[in-house]
Formats: structure tokens, C-alpha cells, sequence
């Protein structure tokens, strides 16, 4: 370092370097002006000038200097590291690697190179140099014990085969220390490590039970014939027991080490020693007293018939006595058993009988007290609810409600039934009716905005969100909370009102979460390996390579193709817009109206701030937050190809989700878009592995053939090359073989004639096959039934057609076939099945009954809030005329 | 094993965050809408306004770890009652049933459950180190007692009972007595020698119910109500402490 500098200036360097490290950069920019004074063209120097600049937020000069230095002194091993760490601080680590490998060229045995080295390369998942790098770092430092636990890491998370290696080199770690290691204040580093040593050799132990583990062993050369002759003897397993036995005095965390003992046990067959174990483990760990609960929950998921229903019985009537708001939740997974909700309902209902009777349970002396009934009217509604019997559910809750009206939870109930039952407003204003009645309460608060969000009334939503976040200003600070649900659902809902620049806003801000947890890990793998919490660490990498596969990464991605498909579809500033129907403009214009006066009041907010701030800012404490230059996300839409946009977010879902049928959906449209016929056809293949019965899936296929034999014929090499992969995978397709696309449609037809999406499916098909069949295409849909499902018809009955798939066949006969008459017949049928669905103004549903709320009767009744003026009010009451003061009670 | 069943009641005062609760009530004891000034007066009158709930506890007793069947213990806090911190001391576990439904009535507030903690294995010796307490689980809140502080000329308040109300079902359990003594306890010890309240004619019950605690006709108002019917109304008053030598 600044070796070919005289003394003084060579002193000058390490005050340079000692200064960057103190972040004392003001006094190593003035050495390093001194150096350059003297020599000007220095490159250490110049380079060293350059990052210590680059801590003071001046970007692009700190680039220019490194640069300069590098070029100056291209053989020095520190400019090539500077230029590494330069990188590393603005994230690209793959550039950074590439510097610091040139950097270890000139110089092999420079430990920080390698440690920083070694970082980056945990990062980026390059695991086969993790290995290297980290046995190089061992070699040159054996007396470090990082340095051995992280050439163990390294070996474990590269490769399953290397498993054994690790346990290999934490026993020879172990053979270098003392007999009275660790001292007192490393006994819980040196237990950690002892704990995942354990762990590695269970994993060997199930390897091994696959037959995999020995042949590699012996293909990637392990020597040690002790280990074989162990494995064979079943060893590892019994070795890792002996371990645990051993030094078990060593281990701090003894609660792990005991669950690990039984599990190792049980595996070895030793039963008995082990439930002894796992009768220790209870008394240790009273916490777990909910498995005694569990003991009765149990055996629900395996009973059948009338001993299901003694021990449903003796399991639900303490609960409802209790009153569990919970109890529903616990056993709703027992509804997807058939003839379990039967037997519950039944169960329930003579409960109610006996208790609405006398008070008590069926053959019970004892008295109940008033609440159970209160809990048996609650249990009642969602199980209703969950069977779709949305009417019975309703008036079980009111019946709930009325006789005590002071549980909140009766009011969350009510509105998801709403909800369900398709009248979004109505749930949003009894959600926050709920909301009301316990201000403190961020649960709920959180429900009632994401109702309000289902319901797109955002602007309400933001406000009522607010009231919970620390600056309470902004809901900026909801995206620094990484508060992802509610992103998802005002992107969501910014989707369905058309304003797609605010939806893309939402959708990425989430996949930007994502990212920033991905960047999150990279101060864990020095701090995890210093700290010996490697169970932890390798937990932690695991998750991170699952991550994007998260089911809100799944949404946001997805909300955000479909963004930018709907923009494609109809660009800005197109003629598309002017063809918009009126109702579409006014909003667009109400929209912009609404921004404006929000930027007007957002600029005076500054201002305010601004006064206000400068005194504040004498103190220099006052953090400066960044303002978005694009709040609405315009600039988004401003993106010149759309579709590559997409591509983007579309890599990660097919490396991600590749299981889920929306990601092949997706990849479809946007490829059929994009011309690309070979990724298109790959898309249809996944979706018909994935089901081929799906009407999705059926519609792809159908529309991919139709389009490709619509095409011109092929000129070019490569088109001609196209043609033939589809024709040589055409016969490959059992749904085609030998048939016509409107054959294969109408056997399609033939195969599932009772479901009405895949009689939708056809009829689009047909449709898009041939235009003229529009009416036949119509009467397939109209023709469909919707059954009755059976039950044992205790109380009504419920239809086999779900809300959600008639609002897209109405979607289907209105925008696609453009059969206004039909879809308007369409719309008055499923009114009746639908009363109170908003989307088919149903009798019920608060768009027809917007008066409910007008107080004919004179008491409003408590869960009685309908339409959507009572939002506005924020409460459900008027008193003569009167409002309640209510707004300033509000936060 | 053992198990019992206790019932318990609990007061809470009423604050912004949950006046709610106070309208629901009303909503749906009352005939009358009040406005405003009813919540402002309740909510000023500080403890004289009170939210009641009940609360249904069942524990149970096993030989080997006795544990009180509840849900819902995510924080640990030593016992804190009417201002009294508690912390019991280490108690062995066999204790009998009897032992456990002592200390928990001996706590005639308390709120909704306990769970012992064993101690950490480590020290091999099982003892309970706290007991657990949920004030807002799933207690329900079935009635409410509502007053309004009254200055009078001189200097003197008096306290007026603006409503008393027990939900429908959950009558007959002496819960409204517990509210009404509450209040009467706080005017002995503030001194207040004057409460009153309004009563509508035809109501028995009530007059019933006040007469019980001292309270006496003093005036009948004509046309007080004027939605319902009939609309006329006693004034109940309870001269509280006979002594008025502190004027």
C-alpha cells in the first residue's frame, strides 16, 4: 500500500486509509489532496479519493476518480479492491466480484480481499467459489475459528454430497482446541456450533436412508474408512445421539437439544426412551399447554360418523361456553371432509334448540351461561357463511348482534358475509362499524381499510390507515413498514378503477420489498458466522432462495404484468382513449381533479413543514426524506414497450411459481403479444400439464392453434423452423389428435357440460372460431343450470354457482360476445340468485337499498349500517336529526 | 383432576378509544337517542361512568402440571389489580383445586385468565413463577352505568344518574346492583350528599329496584319524554350522608 510513495506521503496514505475506516472522511479527503498536491497522477490515491467521496454522497465523481487511479496503477492490487468496494456499495456485486478477483491476481494471500470476497460470493449464491474461497482463507489462518466454522458453512450449503465434509472439518476444528474450551464466555457460541453439527448429521442420516449418500461419498473420494464402516452400521444417527450425549454439558440451549435427542430417537426406533423424552420436553416447556387442547382437536380430522359427532360434541361445548371468537377458524378445515359440515350443523343447531330452551346443553343440569348462545348464534352465521347460504347466515348474526351488540367480532363477521355475499360497500361501512367501536385496536382498523379497498373507496382507506402509522402524515411510512398487504390491495383496487399508473406504483413497491429483503442477507453472513447462530443463518439462506415464491410476490408480479398487458392493449394518448365510453372519461377527469387538488394540498403541506422545519433544522437531527418524483406513477405508464416491462416480472414467476397456472396464463398473453410463437406454445403446454381440464387452459390451447393457423404462410428460415417444431408437437397433444379446433371444442363441451366456466370457455371459443356462431355461442351459457348442491337441507339450500365466475360470464356476454340483451337477461338472472351483489344490482345489495340507512324505522339497529353515506359520517348513528360527535373522536 | 366454573364481573371507564361500546348499549337499552352532551357529561364525570363486563372462567386441575384452560396468552405480566401489584411467591404445584379457586376469587375483578409458568427446566424444581392476566378477551361488555356531575348554587355537586342498563340477557345476575353500589361507594367517599335521577311513571321495575338502595320519589315531572309514552316521570333522589355540616 502507497508502497512507491516517499515516507512522509506514504504516512500521508495510511492516515487515508485509517481515516476511511474511523469514517472520518473530511480528514482523509485533506491527506489525500496533500498526496495528489506532490503526485498528481498517484492512482492508490486518486483511488482511495475517490471512495472516501463516495461516502459523502458524491456519486459520480467518486466513479471518476477510481476509474483515473485504476488506469494510472493498473497492477495495484488496491485499486482494483477500492473499485470492488465502490460496487459493492451501490449493489452490483457481479461487477464487484470481477474486481476483486483482479485484485487477488496480483495479490493470492490477501485475507480482506478474500473475506470481502467471500461475502459477495454468499450473495450471489456462487457456492462453489463460497468453497474455495473459504478454504483458501482457512489455509492462510488456521488458528481462526471463523475461519474453520466458515470453510464448514461453505461445504454444508454448496452441495448435499459435501455434507459429510463439513462434519468432517468442524471434527477437526474441534481435535485443535483444549480440553477445558470453551471458556465462560463462549459456552453459547461453542453450543450453537455443536447444535448444528448434530443437525448435519441427521441430514446425512436421511441422505443416507435414500441409498444417495454412500455411492457419493465414494465418488467424491471421502477417505475416511471409519466414516463408511460407521454408515454402515446405520452410524450416523447413532453417532449424532452419541454427540448429543456427550456434550451435552457443553450445549446452553437445552430446550433444542432435548427436541433434537427425542426426534434422533424416534428415528433409531427407540420408542419408549423417547416418549419418556417427550414427557420431560411438556413439563419443560408449559407454553405448549395448548397440546392438551390439541389432544381433543386431533382425532376431529380422522373420526367419522357418529364418532365424529360425539368428539365434535365434547370438543365444541366448553369452547362455546368459554366464548372463542376463534372456534369457527379451527374447525373450517373439517368442511372440506365430506359430510363433517352436516354433521356440524346439525350438531350445532340442536345446541341452539336446547340452549334457546332452557338454558342449558342437552342432558346437562348445569346452566350455560347467557353468552353461549350468544357464541352458538356466532359459530352458526360463519358456518352458513362457509356453505353459502348467505341469507341464514345474515340473519343468524343479526340474531347475534341483538343480543349483545357490544361484541365486536359479530360486526367483522357480519361484514365478510356481506362480502361474500357480493355487496362490498355494505362490508366496508360494518367493518369499519367494528372499526368504531375499539379505536385502539390496529387489528381491526387494518380490516376495515382492506375492506375499503375490496369496496375502491382508497381515498377513505389512506385516511383510515393513517390513523396508525407513526408520522400519521403520510402513507409513505406504510412502504417503509414494508406493509405489503395493503399495497397489494390499493394496487389492486387502483386496477379495477382503471388508474393503472397508481396500480404499477403499488405492484412494484411490493417487488421492491422483495428485493430489499433480498438485499437485507448480506450483512448476516459475516454476522451469523462471528456469532455462531449457523442454524439460523442456514434457515435464513433457504428462505431467501424461496423467497420470490411467496405468494405476495406471486400477486404483486402477476397485478403487475396484467398492468402492463392492459397497457399495451390500449396505449396512453391513443385513440383508444377517445373511444372510451363517457362514463370512463368523467371519471379519468374526476381523477385527475382529485390529484390535483391533492398535489395542491400536499405542496402547501410542505410549506408548512418547511416553516415549520427550519427550526428544527439548526439542530441538523431532522431527516430529510427523498419526495417521490412520481407519485402516480405516470412516469411508469410513460415506458416505451410495455411488454418487456413485463417479461421482467414474468422471468421471476416462471422461475418461481412455475406450479401455479397464472403464471402460465400470463406468460401466454404476454408472449402471444409479443409474437414469440415458441414461448407461447411452451405456455400452453405448462398449462396443460398442469390441468388440462381448466377452462383457461382449454381457451389457450384453442386460441393458440387459431391464431398460428391464421398466420401467413412461413418465409423466413427461421419462421420455417417455427412451423415445424408445431407441427412435429402437434400430434403430441391428445386434445387434438386428429381432430379440428371446433371438434376438440365441442368434445371439451361434451366432457363437462354441468360446470358453467368451462360451458363459458366453449362458448368463447366457439365465438372466437367463428363469429357468425354468436347466438349458438350465447345459448351454450344461457343453457347452463345452476343446481342445487346437495346437503341434508337442514334450512335452505345452496346453489352450485359461485358469485365470482357469473360476474365473469356477465364479463364474457357484455365485452367479448357483445351481447348487451343477453347480458342484461344474464344480469337479471343472477340477481335472484345473488340479492345481495352489488355488481348485479341484486334487491338486496346496498346499491338498491341505498335508504336503509335513511332511518324509516326510528331506532337504527346496531349492525344495521348500510350504503355507503354512512362512511362518510363515520358512524351509523344520527340522533333527531343530529349527528353524534363522532369525527373528533375518531383519532 | 379438578375443574370449576366461575362467574366474574369486571368495571372499565369509559374513554374516547370506546364510547362506542357506551352507544351500542344505549342503542339498544333505551328508547331515547342522546346526543352530544350525554357523551361529553359521561365522559367528564370520569369514574362515575362505567363500562361492566363478564367474564366466564373455567380452570382445570391436573396431577402432574395444573394448568387453567384459556386462550390467548401472548404477554406475561405480574398480577395488577385496582392499583395492588402482586407478584405471588413460589408456590409448589400440588396445591389442591380448592387452593386455586380461593386465590382467583379472592380477586373479585379479576379480568380473564391465568396460566402458570413452570419454571425453566434447568432448576428441576416446578413452581409457578406468575399468573397471567387478559383484561380484553373475551369478556363481553353487557352493561353500562352513565352520570353527570352536577354543580349546584354554592358550590355543592351532586351526581345525576343519566342511564343504568343491563343487556337483555344477562339480567338477574346482580350486575346492575354491582354498578349501582359502585356509584353510590364513590359519592360516601367524595361526599356527595345528593343523587338523583328520572324515571319514566310506568316503569316499576326500576322504581322498584332504586327504592331498594334508598332512593325516594321527591317530584314528578309532566311531559318530560317526548317521543314516548307515557311521557311523564318520577325524579328518584338518595340523600346520601345526613351530616350536610360541611356546608
Amino acid at each position: 500500500m502507497g508502497a512507491s510513495l516517499p515516507p512522509k506521503e506514504a504516512n500521508l496514505f495510511k492516515l487515508i486509509v485509517k481515516s476511511y475506516e474511523t469514517k472520518q472522511y473530511k480528514k482523509g479527503l485533506k491527506a489525500a489532496e496533500a498526496i495528489l498536491k506532490k503526485f498528481p497522477d498517484h492512482g492508490e490515491t486518486l483511488s482511495m479519493k475517490g471512495l472516501t467521496l463516495n461516502c459523502m454522497d458524491r456519486k459520480s465523481e467518486a466513479y471518476e476518480l477510481v476509474r483515473l487511479g485504476l488506469k494510472n496503477d493498473v497492477k495495484s492490487h488496491v485499486c482494483w479492491h477500492v473499485y470492488g468496494l465502490l460496487y459493492r456499495s451501490d449493489r452490483e456485486y457481479r461487477e464487484a466480484i470481477k474486481c476483486y478477483r483482479n485484485a487477488l491476481r496480483i495479490d493470492p494471500d490477501n485475507i480482506e480481499i478474500l473475506r470481502d470476497l467471500s461475502l459477495l460470493q454468499a450473495q450471489m449464491r456462487d457456492l462453489t467459489g463460497f468453497v474455495e474461497t473459504r478454504q483458501q482463507l482457512l489455509t492462510l489462518k488456521p488458528n481462526h475459528r471463523m475461519n474453520w466454522i466458515g470453510f464448514a458453512v461453505a461445504n454444508h450449503l454448496c452441495s448435499k454430497y459435501f455434507v459429510a465434509k463439513a462434519v468432517e472439518i468442524l471434527e477437526a476444528y474441534e481435535g485443535t482446541l483444549e480440553d477445558d474450551y470453551p471458556p465462560d464466555n463462549e459456552r453459547c457460541e461453542h453450543g450453537e456450533m455443536l447444535l448444528y453439527k448434530v443437525l448435519l448429521m441427521h441430514i446425512i442420516h436421511v441422505r443416507e436412508k435414500h441409498g444417495l449418500f454412500k455411492e457419493l461419498c465414494l465418488l467424491q473420494g471421502i477417505k475416511s474408512v471409519v466414516l463408511i464402516s460407521l454408515l454402515e452400521e446405520c452410524g450416523f444417527l447413532e453417532r449424532a445421539l452419541e454427540e448429543l450425549h456427550k456434550k451435552e454439558p457443553k450445549i446452553v440451549d437445552k430446550l433444542v437439544s432435548k427436541e433434537q435427542e427425542v426426534s434422533l430417537l424416534v428415528k433409531l426406533g427407540r420408542l419408549e426412551e423417547g416418549a419418556n423424552h417427550y414427557k420431560a420436553l411438556l413439563a419443560m416447556n408449559p407454553d405448549n399447554y395448548r397440546s392438551i387442547l390439541c389432544l381433543l382437536r386431533i382425532p376431529l380430522d380422522f373420526l367419522q360418523g357418529d364418532k365424529f359427532c360425539a368428539a365434535a360434541a365434547n370438543y365444541i361445548k366448553p369452547l362455546l361456553t368459554k366464548g372463542v371468537p376463534s372456534l369457527f377458524s379451527d374447525l373450517s378445515p373439517l368442511y372440506d371432509q365430506p359430510g363433517k359440515a352436516d354433521i356440524l350443523e346439525q350438531l350445532i343447531l340442536e345446541l341452539e334448540h336446547s340452549i334457546s330452551g332452557d338454558g342449558r346443553y342437552p342432558d346437562r343440569t348445569e346452566k350455560e351461561p347467557p353468552s353461549t348462545l350468544l357464541w352458538i348464534l356466532f359459530f352458526l352465521a360463519q358456518h352458513y357463511d362457509r356453505r353459502g347460504q348467505y341469507d341464514i347466515a345474515l340473519s343468524k348474526i343479526d340474531e347475534a348482534i341483538q343480543h349483545t351488540p357490544t361484541v365486536i367480532d359479530l360486526y367483522s363477521v357480519k361484514s365478510r358475509i356481506l362480502k361474500h355475499a357480493g355487496d362490498l360497500v355494505a362490508a366496508a361501512s360494518l367493518a369499519d362499524e367494528a372499526r368504531c367501536m375499539d379505536l385502539a385496536d390496529r387489528y381491526i382498523n387494518s380490516e376495515s381499510v382492506k375492506r375499503m379497498l375490496q369496496a375502491d373507496q382508497v381515498a377513505l382507506a389512506e385516511k383510515i390507515a393513517v390513523l396508525f402509522t407513526k408520522d400519521g402524515d403520510q402513507h409513505n411510512n406504510l412502504h417503509d413498514m414494508q406493509c405489503m398487504w395493503y399495497e397489494l390491495a390499493s394496487g389492486e383496487s387502483y386496477f379495477r378503477q382503471g388508474d393503472l399508473g397508481r396500480a404499477l406504483k403499488k405492484f412494484l413497491a411490493v417487488e421492491k420489498h422483495y428485493a430489499d429483503i433480498t438485499e437485507d442477507q448480506f450483512d448476516f453472513h459475516s454476522y451469523c458466522l462471528r456469532k455462531m447462530t449457523l442454524r439460523a443463518y442456514v434457515d435464513m439462506l433457504r428462505f431467501q432462495d424461496r423467497l420470490h415464491s411467496h405468494a405476495y410476490f406471486h400477486k404483486a408480479a402477476a397485478g403487475a404484468i396484467r398492468c402492463y398487458l392492459k397497457l399495451y392493449d390500449s396505449p396512453l394518448n391513443s385513440p383508444a382513449e377517445v373511444e372510451d365510453n363517457t362514463s370512463k372519461a368523467t371519471q379519468k377527469k374526476k381523477m385527475k381533479k382529485q390529484r390535483k387538488a391533492e398535489r395542491a394540498k400536499k405542496e402547501a403541506e410542505e410549506k408548512n413543514e418547511g416553516s415549520s422545519a427550519s427550526g428544527t433544522s439548526k439542530s441538523g437531527k431532522r431527516h430529510i426524506k427523498p419526495v417521490d418524483p412520481d407519485p402516480y406513477g405516470e412516469k411508469l405508464l410513460k415506458t416505451d414497450d410495455p411488454l418487456s416491462e413485463a417479461t421482467k416480472y414474468l422471468k421471476l414467476l416462471q422461475k418461481n411459481s412455475s406450479d401455479s397456472l397464472e403464471t402460465h396464463l400470463l406468460s401466454f398473453e404476454v408472449n402471444m403479444r409479443k409474437q414469440k410463437i415458441l414461448l407461447a406454445f411452451q405456455a400452453v403446454k405448462q398449462l396443460l400439464r398442469l390441468d388440462a381440464d381448466n377452462p383457461d387452459s382449454h381457451c389457450c390451447l384453442i386460441k393458440f392453434f387459431h391464431k398460428v393457423s391464421s398466420m401467413p404462410a412461413p418465409v423466413s428460415d427461421a419462421e420455417k423452423l417455427v412451423w415445424s417444431v408445431l407441427e412435429a408437437e402437434r400430434p403430441s397433444i391428445s386434445q387434438l389428435h386428429e381432430k379440428t379446433l371446433s371438434e376438440a371444442n365441442k368434445i371439451f363441451l361434451g366432457n363437462h357440460e354441468d360446470s358453467l366456466m368451462h360451458r363459458a370457455a366453449v362458448a368463447e371459443m366457439l365465438y372466437t372460431l367463428d363469429p357468425t356462431k354468436k347466438l349458438e355461442a350465447v345459448k351454450i351459457i344461457e343453457d347452463s343450470s345452476n343446481k342445487i348442491v346437495p346437503t341434508n337441507g337442514a334450512l335452505g339450500s345452496v346453489m352450485e354457482w359461485k358469485l365470482k365466475d357469473c360476474i365473469a360470464v356477465h364479463k364474457l356476454l357484455d365485452n367479448v360476445l357483445i351481447d348487451t340483451d343477453a347480458a342484461l337477461r344474464w344480469k337479471v338472472r343472477c340477481a335472484e340468485y345473488f340479492p345481495y351483489s352489488i355488481y348485479f344490482e341484486g334487491s338486496r345489495s346496498s346499491a338498491v337499498n341505498n335508504s336503509l340507512n335513511n332511518l324509516d324505522t326510528e331506532t337504527p339497529l346496531n349492525g344495521g349500517a348500510n350504503g355507503p353515506d354512512i362512511i362518510q359520517s363515520g358512524n351509523a348513528f344520527t340522533s333527531n336529526g343530529k349527528l353524534e360527535a363522532f369525527k373528533n373522536l375518531k383519532i | 383432576m379438578g375443574a370449576g366454573r366461575e362467574v366474574a364481573i369486571s368495571l372499565d371507564g369509559v374513554r374516547d378509544k370506546n364510547v362506542m361500546q357506551l352507544k351500542k348499549l344505549n342503542t339498544a337499552l333505551f328508547p331515547v337517542r342522546y346526543n352530544d352532551k350525554y357523551y361529553a357529561d359521561a365522559l367528564a364525570s370520569g369514574e362515575f361512568t362505567k363500562l361492566v363486563y363478564a367474564i366466564y372462567w373455567e380452570f382445570y386441575c391436573w396431577s402432574l402440571s395444573l394448568c387453567f384452560s384459556v386462550f390467548s396468552c401472548d404477554h406475561w405480566a405480574p398480577i395488577e389489580l385496582d392499583g395492588l401489584h402482586l407478584l405471588t411467591e413460589t408456590v409448589e404445584i400440588s396445591k389442591p383445586v380448592t387452593f386455586w379457586r380461593e386465590v382467583i376469587l379472592s380477586f373479585p375483578s379479576v379480568l380473564s385468565m391465568f396460566v402458570m409458568s413452570l419454571s425453566r427446566w434447568l432448576h428441576h424444581m416446578i413452581s409457578i413463577t406468575m399468573l397471567h392476566i387478559d383484561a380484553y378477551y373475551n369478556d363481553i361488555c353487557v352493561g353500562s352505568i352513565a352520570c353527570r356531575l352536577e354543580k349546584k348554587e354554592g358550590g355543592a355537586i351532586r351526581v345525576y344518574i343519566m342511564t343504568l342498563g343491563v343487556l337483555a340477557p344477562y339480567r338477574g345476575l346482580g350486575i346492575g346492583t354491582r354498578l349501582l353500589n359502585h356509584v353510590l361507594d364513590l359519592c360516601s367517599k367524595q361526599n356527595i350528599p345528593e343523587i338523583y335521577l328520572h324515571v319514566q311513571t310506568n316503569n316499576e321495575d326500576a322504581i322498584n329496584f332504586y327504592k331498594k338502595f334508598g332512593f325516594e320519589i321527591t317530584e314528578t315531572i309532566k311531559n318530560y319524554y317526548t317521543n314516548i309514552d307515557p311521557p311523564d316521570c318520577f325524579v328518584l333522589t338518595k340523600f346520601t350522608t345526613p351530616s350536610q355540616a360541611k356546608k
